[in-house]
């Protein structure tokens, strides 16, 4: 079972952290299909989140087919994100680490990296929706 | 997809009690009585005593008076009648003179003043006036049931005091003594009157919802009891010192120049005299010619006559009406007292905050 | 003026759940007042059942008119306000409990004489939950209120407030005497309490910065009049940041919200047209989703710079 935490300081709405960690949960393993996901009141008490924020990150994570509320029993892990090409992960995984040390190399430290991420993920949304 | 999450929540609805809850009709007004009780017990159990320990020493000066009185018969008081007499009326006087105005007091300024106006300046409106309780409903409850037990207090009270004052009079009868207070203290319309247990029950119920009516409208505890000292002192005093001798017109009696004087019943210090003057043939009111004032502040009857004076008069307010006269100042305090009890109700219905 | 269409014309987003206050053209105005002025002025929203809405702005700003109104301790001056009657709640319909921001308790009462006030005063008292708060927080129930601490006296007045088991619950300040770690735990209990209740939560605050996540809905106050209500989400969605070199007019569509500029930067705050995706720009500006805080920030600067600009 994973902990869910909302933190106040970040700029991104409550109810996205909590997607944000179900997905992040879901990508490292710790969650795996027909897991249960903490009910909404658990949230509640450990996180100082509104139940309403919960059920919103929830109900987004349903639409979104990675979980699924069954009736009386809770929300349960029907898919991973991405889940069909864990291969393709574990080998961009290995490109991106190369690519990673390679910046260090050229002198980049990690700010100056997640900047030009940024950067090319920007220009990259822009392309597609152009 | 269905959205139906929230569906799933199965909540009880937050007004509707789940199995621990208690339903009931509401509070009642025991329920408002024990609040008013447990949040005024220090003042009510002192009030209680103290008037307690007054009623204790009235009732036992008024059984020394009638014993004392008792001991006398058509041969006279014993020896020391004359000197137990005198301390017996000096304590009377004492407890009488002071008590009756002061101990109705007590429930004007500690418990009327600050029940309104403690609960502004703790700011417990805020709670008490919020639970399923409306700030009138609670009022009512709670000058009801402390209203109560003031009329039982000082009906005690006045009995009380009744009694010494018949005990005092059963002295007078004697004839015996002088030398003491005993006139001063019997003086009619005056302690006697105030002794009756209807009007000590006025009075104080009168105290308690001006102390009440204050509060609703001060909203500070300090200067809800400073309007209500001043206040219940003036209403007190003024009522007493001219209106309650003027309730009904006063009789006259009137004499032919040089005719003796003749006396009320129960003789002149029994009676309250209001005035006199002298009278023409046609019974107008003349006033008395400076002229017929002789060097030693007599007047001469004949130069009276000159000036056209046939009788003289006296008005006065006979001691048998005390008893009306007491059924309309009872009547004038209770008026006053509904008066500022619709005050204070006014001022509950627009409760502001601020 | 648009001020006021901005909160107008972005009506509480309900989410198709029901209605448990409507409030129309509120407005409130004390007598005696040196000038005219209106504590409270035109206005409107709903709370949707279950909620928990924030009610924000500054001291002063109308808050506690606002929270006393809706607890029936003032009389509007204008508008009024609806409370349905729940169907199946029995008949008196909604209940409401106000916790006071002075967090009043009778001093001399006992914690646990305070807890009988609150059954005896009552026509709904659930004693199990009341306690099961004061333990929770450690809460001697044999103690004089005059000698518990400022939170402490919070804690009992929250137990108060649930055991008569409202179905709206007004909380003015609610946390301001808590410490810190008080703050998060009593906010989560709360929070608990009104998601296994349905209890429907509004509650005063000037500290934007601890609401994220707290609060689903918003209502702004600024001056008596509210300058935006409606779900927070929503509210943020539909606003954002363009951040570029300096110039006079945003890159992109939007009403501008407020803007600021240094030398050679300008950040605009607008507010979207309605519908339609995040629009790119240019190189080099960027776009930058908008905070609670900074939103909440950015329409009090806007009103405090229009007050400026009549005086």
């Amino acid at each position: 079972m994973v902990e869910l935490r909302v933190d106040r300081a970040s700029g991104l709405p409550a109810y996205r952290q909590l997607m944000q960690q179900v997905r992040e949960a879901l990508r490292l393993g710790w969650l795996r299909p027909g897991d249960r996901l903490p009910t909404v009141r658990e949230v509640v008490a450990t996180s100082g989140v509104n139940a309403n924020t919960v059920l919103k990150a929830y109900r987004e994570l349903e639409l979104a087919g990675l979980v699924e509320a069954r009736q009386g029993s809770g929300t349960f892990v029907k898919a991973s994100p991405g889940a069909g090409p864990r291969q393709a992960m574990t080998e961009l995984r290995e490109q991106l680490e190369k690519w990673v040390s390679g910046a260090h190399a050229a002198g980049l430290d990690n700010e100056d990296i997640q900047a030009l991420l940024s950067a090319v993920l920007a220009d990259n949304n822009r392309g597609s929706s152009q | 997809m269905n959205v139906r999450v929230g569906a799933r929540r199965g909540a009880p609805v937050g007004d509707k009690p789940g199995p621990a809850a208690e339903l009931r009709s509401g509070a009642h007004f025991a329920d408002l009585a024990w609040l008013a009780w447990r949040q005024h017990r220090v003042v009510i159990t002192t009030t209680v005593l103290v008037v307690a320990a007054v009623v204790v020493a009235a009732l036992a000066l008024a059984t020394q008076a009638n014993d004392l009185a008792a001991r006398c018969d058509q041969n006279g008081c014993p020896p020391d009648f004359v000197d137990q007499r005198k301390a017996l009326v000096t304590h009377a006087r004492r407890l009488l003179l002071y008590g009756l105005p002061v101990l109705s007091g007590i429930v004007a300024v500690f418990w009327g003043a600050p029940l309104v106006s403690r609960e502004y300046e703790q700011r417990t409106h805020l709670l008490v006036w919020l639970q399923d309780v409306s700030p009138r409903r609670w009022l009512v409850s709670k000058v009801a049931s402390l209203g109560a037990l003031v009329v039982l207090l000082y009906a005690v009270y006045g009995v009380a005091t009744s009694s010494l004052v018949r005990g005092l009079k059963a002295i007078r009868e004697t004839a015996v003594g002088g030398g003491d207070a005993i006139e001063l203290v019997l003086q009619p319309f005056s302690t006697t009157f105030e002794a009756a247990p209807s009007l000590q029950v006025a009075y104080a119920l009168f105290g308690f919802a001006l102390g009440v009516a204050a509060g609703a409208v001060a909203r500070r505890t300090l200067v809800a009891v400073a309007i209500t000292l001043v206040g219940f002192a003036a209403v007190r005093y003024v009522i007493a010192e001219y209106p309650r001798v003027h309730f009904l017109p006063p009789l006259r009696r009137t004499r032919l120049l040089d005719a003796p004087v003749d006396t009320p019943p129960g003789g002149f210090s029994a009676n309250v005299i209001m005035g006199g003057g002298h009278l023409d043939a046609a019974g107008n009111e003349i006033p008395t010619p400076a002229a017929c004032f002789d060097d030693t502040g007599a007047i001469a009857s004949e130069c009276l006559r000159q000036h056209g004076v046939v009788s003289a008069f006296y008005d006065y307010q006979p001691v048998a009406r005390e008893g009306t006269f007491q059924l309309i100042e009872l009547g004038i305090y209770l008026v006053l007292t509904a008066v500022l009890a619709v005050v204070a109700w006014r001022r509950l219905r627009s409760a502001t905050a601020f | 003026m648009n001020l006021k269409l901005a909160a107008g014309s972005d009506p509480a987003t309900t989410d198709g759940r029901d209605t448990v206050l409507t409030v129309t053209g509120l407005g409130k105005r004390y007598r005696g007042g040196r000038d005219n002025t209106w504590a409270l002025r035109d206005c409107s929203f709903t709370l949707p059942a279950g909620s928990v809405t924030a009610l924000v702005g500054m001291n002063g700003a109308g808050k506690t008119t606002l929270l006393s109104i809706l607890a029936g301790l003032l009389t509007p001056t204008a508008g009024h306000l609806t409370l349905p009657s729940t169907g199946q709640g029995g008949a008196d319909g909604a209940r409401i409990a106000f916790v006071a921001q002075e967090k009043p308790l009778y001093r001399y009462f006992s914690v646990a004489d305070m807890l009988q006030v609150g059954a005896r005063l009552n026509r709904v008292w659930d004693q199990e939950r009341a306690l099961r708060w004061l333990r929770r927080f450690d809460i001697p129930l044999d103690r004089a209120c005059g000698r518990l601490s400022g939170g402490q006296q919070a804690q009992v007045n929250f137990a108060i407030a649930l055991g008569s088991r409202p179905s709206v619950l007004l909380l003015d300040e609610p946390v301001s005497t808590l410490d810190p770690l008080a703050r998060s735990e009593v906010t989560a209990e709360l929070l608990t309490e009104a998601a296994d209740t349905g209890m429907t939560v509004l509650l005063s605050t000037h500290v934007v910065g601890e609401l994220v996540g707290v609060a689903d809905h918003l209502l702004l106050l600024a001056k008596g009049r509210l300058l935006a209500a409606g779900e927070i989400d929503t509210l943020l969605e539909n606003h954002l940041h363009y951040v570029g070199p300096r110039a006079d007019v945003p890159p992109g569509p939007g009403q501008v919200v407020w803007a600021s500029h240094t030398d050679n930067q300008s950040v605009f705050l607008v507010r979207l047209p309605e519908t339609g995706p995040v629009p790119p720009v240019d190189a080099p500006w960027t776009t930058r989703p908008v905070t609670l805080e900074e939103f909440v920030l950015a329409q009090l600067k806007k009103v405090r710079t229009a007050g400026e600009g009549e005086a």
